[in-house]
């Protein structure tokens, strides 16, 4: 993987926080600098700069505002995110807000992006949500994000899932109407995410042999309180 | 209908008031709802009903009486130092028996608090923010489904009783995903027709809405009407969930996301053999005092669990009457409880 910058993007609620989040983890096996960027402006929760302490023990550098203005109303970037990108010992994760609105932040830093090059601008796709339900849906809204930041989405992500409801038939039909987008896009269709507790080899056969993208095992880190892990 | 959607809880709102027959929204932004009011932007416009971004809270609230004085059914919507600034006109709409449905995704308070997730808006949803006497119908959705159920029964209450209702939620229910199924409205089967609404009055007398009335009794019979239709709602609306409580030494009082911990501190402790049980209010008013008190007979404690600093307290004093002790667990400013915190605290009272 040669690329450097990773930007996720896409429809509100589709996962970008929890992929990205997993992304960085992934990237950190192999590179010894990674950063990962909360450039969220429109969740005010459920955000990567919730999860500082994991990001911290896992020597991922995290890039987000300070905390004293989380729970402002405060659309905040972290202006050390221009740095980072200059950095070319960094594999840099830019977490983005949803919709096009949500990747607004992204202007600013465009030239800059474009000049380094060797970037991906992820499509994260659930298609349970209900502005993406299908092809048209996905089409419609990458081609939404790509008119607010001016950047070319490269590849598609199938994100869907339905939290804890999720099953594997779910999974197919996700990864099914995000091939057949990223035929339309012509971009490729790089992952296709698959929660822990679904994943097994005979699974992920079956998706890699049916779909050009790999599957992404994901582990979740993004839960309301009463779900978490701290039950007495 | 019957199909899941993966849905943020302000979404859910959203797309409820348009299955629910919702002709008119009319909102102004503040976090944590903001996805709801930009949900309505999208989605009224492709269904070709109003959508207004109003210049203020104050104005969303009369733009919503204004519809409603129509005869449409409407909505507005907002976090509470927004709902604060729309008391004024919810008390005008009960005041002209006027229906809509307002929604609270609260947030923490006093004042502009912050925009984390809080319940300290029971009071004013429940007493009454505005002045006089009057009441809303207040539903207390726990999940993101109950969301989307309590607004479609939010509009026909509403038009049931010719009062506003309210759907109070807080901004972690607004802001997570959950699955959620859209239930089939009811209709208007059941609901009087609306022969007070300024439809025109051409080849009928004229239709007044209005909350001032001036001279002689018109105010205190005014006011009897109210009275009836209060009481009215209170023998019949009452809605409430029961867990565990059959036997339970100690029970939880809990709505909201407060309630979410309160039931896996319930199967937690019933799983480690310890007699627990959980009263979810569905709706804050009617409030299930009756409940309560019953309760209180086989109850030995009771524990109210809240996000705020002791607001539903006082309905469970009201409704235990004294007959046990009840104890309070609960912080404002942004706190959630963890299952584990409501364990701990339950095992105190052992």
């Amino acid at each position: 993987m040669d690329k450097r910058i990773f930007i996720f993007s896409g429809y509100y609620g589709s996962g970008k926080t929890e992929v990205a989040s997993n992304f960085a983890l992934f990237l950190k096996k192999n590179h010894e600098h990674v950063a990962l960027a909360d450039m969220d402006v429109v969740n005010p929760y459920f955000r990567s700069r919730d999860k500082e302490i994991l990001f911290r023990e896992n020597g991922i550098k995290l890039i987000a505002p300070p905390s004293r203005v989380n729970s402002a109303d405060l659309p905040v970037i972290t202006a050390s995110i221009g740095g980072m990108i200059d950095q070319d010992d960094y594999k840099v994760v830019l977490d983005m807000g949803g919709d096009d609105v949500g990747t607004i932040p992204l202007g600013s830093l465009r030239k800059r992006i474009q000049e380094k090059g060797r970037f991906e601008v992820f499509i994260i796709v659930n298609v349970n949500r209900p502005f993406t339900r299908d092809t048209d849906g996905i089409i419609k809204m990458a081609k939404l994000i790509e008119k607010m930041s001016e950047l070319h989405p490269t590849a598609i992500i199938s994100n869907t899932h339905m939290k804890e409801l999720t099953d594997r038939e779910m999974i197919l039909r996700g990864a099914e109407y995000c091939s057949e987008a990223s035929l339309r896009l012509n971009i490729p269709l790089a992952y296709i995410t698959v929660p822990a507790f679904l994943d097994e080899p005979s699974f992920r056969e079956s998706l890699e042999s049916r779909f050009e993208g790999d599957v992404f095992p994901l582990e979740l880190f993004y839960h309301t309180p009463w779900e978490e892990k701290s039950t007495p | 209908m019957g199909e899941k959607f993966l849905m943020k809880g302000n979404e859910a709102l959203g797309e409820a008031a348009i299955i629910a027959g919702c002709e008119a929204y009319f909102g102004y932004p503040i976090t944590p709802q903001n996805e709801l009011t930009a949900y309505m932007s999208k989605r009224m416009l492709e269904e070709g009903r109003v959508f207004v971004q109003s210049e203020s809270e104050l104005a969303a609230v009369n733009m919503v009486f204004g519809a409603a004085g129509a005869g449409k059914r409407t909505m507005t919507s907002s976090s509470s130092p927004g709902v604060s600034l729309k008391q004024e006109g919810i008390s005008y709409l009960a005041g002209a028996r006027l229906p809509a449905v307002i929604v609270n995704v609260m947030r923490g308070g006093p004042g502009l608090g912050n925009i984390s997730p809080a319940q300290g808006d029971y009071y004013q949803a429940t007493r009454g923010g505005g002045n006089g006497d009057y009441r809303l119908i207040v539903f207390a959705p726990n999940s993101v489904q109950e969301m989307a159920d309590d607004v479609i029964d939010a509009f026909y209450l509403a038009d049931k009783y010719r009062m506003p209702s309210m759907v109070m939620a807080d901004g972690m229910l607004g802001q997570m995903m959950e699955p959620v199924v859209f239930k089939e409205p009811k209709g208007n089967k059941g609901l009087p027709p609306k022969d007070w609404a300024l439809t025109g009055a051409k080849g009928r007398p004229r239709n007044i809405v209005r909350s001032l009335m001036l001279g002689g009794t018109g105010l205190y019979e005014h006011n009897e009407v109210l009275r009836k239709i209060y009481a009215e709602v209170e023998a019949n609306e009452i809605r409430y969930e029961e867990l565990e409580t059959a036997d339970a030494d100690v029970t939880l009082v809990a709505y909201g996301s407060a309630s979410r911990a309160c039931i896996g501190a319930v199967r937690h402790l019933r799983a480690a053999g310890k007699k627990v049980g959980l009263i979810r209010p569905r709706l804050v008013w009617p409030y299930p005092y009756k409940v309560l008190e019953k309760q209180a007979e086989k109850s030995k404690k009771f524990l109210v669990v809240e996000m705020n600093l002791g607001q539903m307290l006082d309905d469970v004093r009201i409704g235990v009457a004294g007959k046990a002790p009840v104890e309070f667990y609960g912080y404002a400013g942004g706190w959630i409880p963890t299952v584990k915190e409501v364990v701990d605290r339950v095992n105190q009272m052992f």
